[in-house]
Order: structure tokens, then C-alpha cells, then sequence
């Protein structure tokens, strides 16, 4: 499904964010990347959604080359793929529906596709009764539930999740790694970026670990081993 | 394909309401800048008209005496149509000149009856010369001067217009020079409001482009609502000037007549004439200046 071939990733000509990464994985796999700060993750990420450009070697995703895209593609390819980033906001004008609707209006879908899909994904994780509020009457986690409800628009094969639980206390980290447990068993494949010893304890799913740039372990059920 | 149309323009409106003052700022400006082009080109075309209107009735006319022979005219006439410099030659007969005089003085009994009194004609035989360029009579009365038919000639009418055009060419150039300027000032001010009332709708919506890109709008649809904002505002001033101007000239339409009197010009039936290629131009014109800045302004500050 997603396939790293000796990817090197420099910022200028000093900086090696990733060096030779070579990565298999497999759809429907729900991996996690944990590492230490600085060690190439974000970067990883931002690879796969095109919006930094390998230094060398190739990206794969379903058997296209995603190395080198034409400007015309990356909406292609990101149509693909659901993200979460931690620092990837909702519109504060906007009610919770209205944001999650925003990712279909942008992309051209009909009032109609608009009408059918919020609620169902808004369903997905959990916030059906939530539909009209705005983002400050949420908590942090249905904040972060609305920004998965509009990661999920699309029907994207794959969900990269850069530190989604970053700024959310323990009980609301597992419920929304339950979610991503949801969504993954629904056959998205899933990648999550995490920096907590305790997510990827519990989760018992494939692990890799990054350290300055490069894969140093790569468990098929792993425990955070720093 | 619709949709996304639709779509954008309304988020382009959206633009325009949320930031409401400066877009009326802005398209005022624009509307300014367009005017003043407007009263350039009028200016220019209403500049010509005068002009040539003036040239039309230059002439010189060559008066002969009663004993010059009607043969010996017409040779006169064939002399100076020869004349490189000359565009026409017309023989007034005396009896033609009669029934001109008698037909300019219809209205006035006093003149005619003055006239019927008279048992012969005194009124000569003439040729009427038109020259093709209003530099030229000068030479052409010299060379008729020079020539034995001015033995025949009584008197020579010439008022020389010359020096008036001269003025009036000279009054409108510098109008025009000085409309020009002020075009171009005002075009520069819009481009750089225009340009920053674009960037400063972009940096409002930084967080939305963010979204955009990252759930997958193509960059037509990013930027198509920052397009669609610069032509708005150029419809919106083009459609402002049209209205003014037609206003404008269907009130002063009689006075710039009757400035005009005989000569059959009026501004207001030139432009209605061809109003499509007035609206048209206008428009064109008012959103290529919007659509420049903000194109400018898109492709610096919209990084996608
Ligand atoms: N845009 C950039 N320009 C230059 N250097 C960058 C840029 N982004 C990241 N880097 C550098 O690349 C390296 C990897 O950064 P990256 O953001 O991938 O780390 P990370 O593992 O996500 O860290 P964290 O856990 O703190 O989020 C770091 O040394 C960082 O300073
Ligand atoms: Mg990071």
C-alpha cells in the first residue's frame, strides 16, 4: 500500500531530516511512529501528503509515485489521504457542521453528497448531536473528533494522524485512539505520530521508531521503547 | 464544474461583505481611475472632431472680374486642380452665386429686396479651392499668383485658420497630456489599493487555504474567489462609469450641441451608437487593472 524506497529528505543542503527510509505498509495496518523530537516523524508525514518533496529516493501510495508530483496532482493524492495535525484547526466561525462540510464544498461536491456525508461521519465519531455547535462550546477531544469527522469526507484508504492527543488529557487520549481503532477496523489504514509511551502500550499494533532521520525498530507489536 | 463556480462566488462575496469598507474604498478608487480614462478618450475623440470640423471650412475662394470669360475660368480651374497640394476645385457661375446668396438670405426681406432691385448681377464668378492639408493654401495661392490667371482675379478670400487650429490643437494637447498623467496616477493607486485590499482578503483566510489544501480544493479553486473578488470590483466601477457617462452626456447633450452648432456633432449619439463597444471597453479595461494587481498579488502571497 505505502512504500518508502531509500527516501532521504534534507531542508537546504545541511539539515538531513530523514535519511535512506525504506518502510512497507501494508493496507489496512494501523502503525504507529514514535521517536524523539527532531527525528524526522512531521517530516515523514509531509511526505506523504506531498507537501514537502523527497530529496531522494520513492514514495509509493497504491502503486503510485508520489515522489515528484505535478502541482494538478496533490489535490488527487490528498483527497486520499485524511489528515490530522495537531496544529490543523477548525474555523472558530463556523458550526461543527459547517467545518466539517467545508472539506466537501472546497473539493466541488453537491449540496446533496454535502447533506449525506456530514452526518454520517459526524456519526462515525460520535458527535451526532453536536452538529450546530460552534468549536468553543466543544472540549478539546470533540474538537479533535470534528477535525477526524472532516479528515474522513473523502473516504480516504489512508489516515495519517500527526500527534492528534497531543494537548488531551489521558481518559480523552484513549477515547479518541479508540476512534482511530474504529475508523482503522472500517480497513483505513492508519498512521499515527505520537509521542505517549502509554498510546502505543495499549494499542499492541505495529510500531516503528525513528531516531536523527532513520528507522531504528521497527516491532510488529510494540512497546514505546525509549 | 458548476458548483465550484457557484461556490466561489459566493465565497468571493463573502470576501467582499466581511471586508465591506474596503472594497467600496476600492472600487471608488477604481471607478476614479476608469472615469478619468473615459474623459481622456471622450476628450481625445471630441478633440478630433473640433479639429476637423474647423479644417472642413477652410477654403480660399478666388473672385473674378465680370470680364474674365467663363472658358478662361475653367482653365483657371484645371491650373490649380494640377496643383499637388490641392484636393478640390469648384466653379461657383455667377448665376450659382446669386441663387446661394438669395437662398443664405431667405429669411431677410430686406436683403432680397434690395437684390431684386438691382437690374444686373453683381455677384462674380469664383473657384472654391480646398487644399488637402490645411498647411498647403499657402502654396497653392503662391503658385496661382504666380500664374497669368491672377490678371483675372478681382480679390482673394482667405482667413487663415491656420493660427486658430494651431491654438485649439495646442489647448487640447496639453489637456490631453495633462488627462494622461492623472491617468496614470490614478491606475497606479488602484493597482496598489487593488493589490492590498487582495492580500489583505488572502491573509484573512489564511487558515481557510490552509484547510483547502490540505483536504484536497485544487489551487483553481483556492484562488478562483480572489480572482473573482478583482473582477467584481472591475465590473462594479465599469458599470458605475457607463452609467455616469451616459447620464452625463444625455444632460449636457443640447449645450455641447449648440457649441457645436452646424456641424452635426453630438457625443451622446457617437457613444450610443456604439454602446457595446463602449461597455465593453470599459469593462475590459476595469478588470484587466484589477485583475493585474490582484493576479500580482495572488501569486506572491498565496504560496500553494
Ligand atoms: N521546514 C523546515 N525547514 C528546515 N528544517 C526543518 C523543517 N521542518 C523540520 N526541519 C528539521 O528537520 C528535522 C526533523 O523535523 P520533524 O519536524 O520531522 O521532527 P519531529 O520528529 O516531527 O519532531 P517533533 O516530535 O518535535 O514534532 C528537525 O531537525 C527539524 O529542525
Ligand atoms: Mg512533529
Amino acid at each position: 500500500m505505502i512504500t518508502f524506497e531509500n527516501v532521504t529528505k534534507l531542508y537546504g543542503s545541511e539539515t538531513v531530516a530523514l535519511s535512506e527510509i525504506n518502510l512497507n505498509i501494508d493496507a489496512g495496518e494501523f502503525v504507529s511512529i514514535v521517536g524523539q523530537s527532531g527525528s524526522g516523524k512531521t517530516t515523514l508525514i509531509r511526505l506523504m501528503i506531498a507537501q514537502e518533496e523527497v530529496s531522494e529516493g520513492r514514495i509509493e501510495i497504491g502503486g503510485w509515485d508520489i515522489s515528484h508530483l505535478q502541482r494538478g496532482d496533490i489535490p488527487v493524492l490528498r483527497r486520499q489521504i485524511g489528515v490530522v495535525f495537531q496544529d490543523f484547526k477548525l474555523l472558530p466561525k463556523k458550526t461543527v457542521f459547517e467545518n466539517v462540510a467545508f472539506a466537501l464544498e472546497v473539493c466541488g461536491a453537491t449540496g446533496k453528497r454535502i447533506k449525506k456525508i456530514v452526518p454520517q461521519v459526524l456519526k462515525i465519531v460520535g458527535l451526532e448531536g453536536k452538529a450546530d455547535r460552534f468549536p468553543h462550546q466543544l472540549s478539546g477531544g470533540e474538537q479533535q473528533r470534528v477535525v477526524i469527522a472532516r479528515s474522513l469526507v473523502h473516504r480516504p484508504k489512508v489516515l495519517v494522524a500527526d500527534e492528534p492527543t497531543g494537548n488531551l488529557d489521558t481518559i480523552t487520549t484513549h477515547e479518541i485512539i479508540d476512534l482511530l481503532l474504529k475508523i482503522n477496523s472500517f480497513g483505513t489504514t492508519l498512521i499515527l505520530v505520537t509521542h505517549d509511551p502509554s498510546v502505543v502500550n495499549r494499542l499492541r499494533k505495529r510500531v516503528i521508531t525513528l531516531d536523527h532521520g532513520a528507522v531504528v525498530s521497527d516491532q510488529k507489536s510494540g512497546k514505546y521503547t525509549l | 464544474m458548476f458548483v465550484g463556480f457557484f461556490r466561489a462566488l459566493r465565497f468571493s462575496l463573502q470576501n467582499i461583505i466581511r471586508n465591506v469598507w474596503l472594497s467600496v474604498i476600492t472600487m471608488f478608487l477604481l471607478f476614479l481611475t476608469m472615469l478619468s480614462i473615459t474623459l481622456v478618450v471622450s476628450l481625445n475623440i471630441v478633440g478630433g472632431k473640433v479639429i476637423g470640423a474647423v479644417e472642413q471650412n477652410v477654403s480660399v475662394s478666388f473672385y473674378f472680374y465680370d470680364s474674365a470669360s467663363e472658358s478662361q475660368i475653367l482653365e483657371a480651374q484645371s491650373y490649380l486642380e494640377e496643383i499637388d497640394a490641392t484636393e478640390s476645385v469648384v466653379y461657383v457661375s455667377k448665376d450659382q452665386a446669386l441663387q446661394e446668396f438669395t437662398e443664405t438670405h431667405a429669411e431677410d426681406p430686406e436683403v432680397l429686396a434690395a437684390i431684386a432691385e438691382l437690374t444686373d448681377n453683381v455677384l462674380p464668378a469664383s473657384l472654391l479651392v480646398r487644399a488637402k492639408n490645411i498647411n498647403e493654401y499657402q502654396t497653392i495661392i503662391s503658385r496661382f499668383e504666380e500664374s497669368e490667371y491672377i490678371l483675372l482675379v478681382e480679390s482673394t478670400d482667405f482667413t487663415d485658420s491656420k493660427q486658430v487650429i494651431d491654438t485649439i490643437t495646442h489647448t487640447i494637447n496639453r489637456i490631453y497630456d495633462v488627462g494622461i498623467a492623472v491617468s496614470i496616477i490614478f491606475i497606479l493607486i488602484s493597482v496598489v489599493v487593488i493589490f492590498n485590499a487582495i492580500r489583505m482578503t488572502i491573509y484573512s483566510h489564511k487558515e481557510e487555504v490552509g484547510i483547502m489544501q490540505l483536504v484536497g480544493a485544487t489551487n483553481g479553486f483556492i484562488r478562483a474567489p480572489f480572482i473573482l473578488d478583482s473582477i467584481i470590483f472591475g465590473c462594479v466601477a465599469a458599470l458605475a462609469v457607463i452609467a455616469l457617462l451616459y447620464a452625463g452626456l444625455y444632460l449636457t447633450d443640447s449645450t455641447v450641441s449648440q457649441f457645436f452648432a452646424g456641424y452635426n456633432f453630438s457625443l451622446l449619439q457617437l457613444y450610443a451608437q456604439h454602446w457595446v463597444v463602449v461597455c465593453v471597453s470599459e469593462i475590459v479595461v476595469a478588470i484587466l487593472i484589477s485583475g493585474v494587481s490582484s493576479t500580482i498579488a495572488i501569486s506572491r502571497y498565496l504560496k500553494v
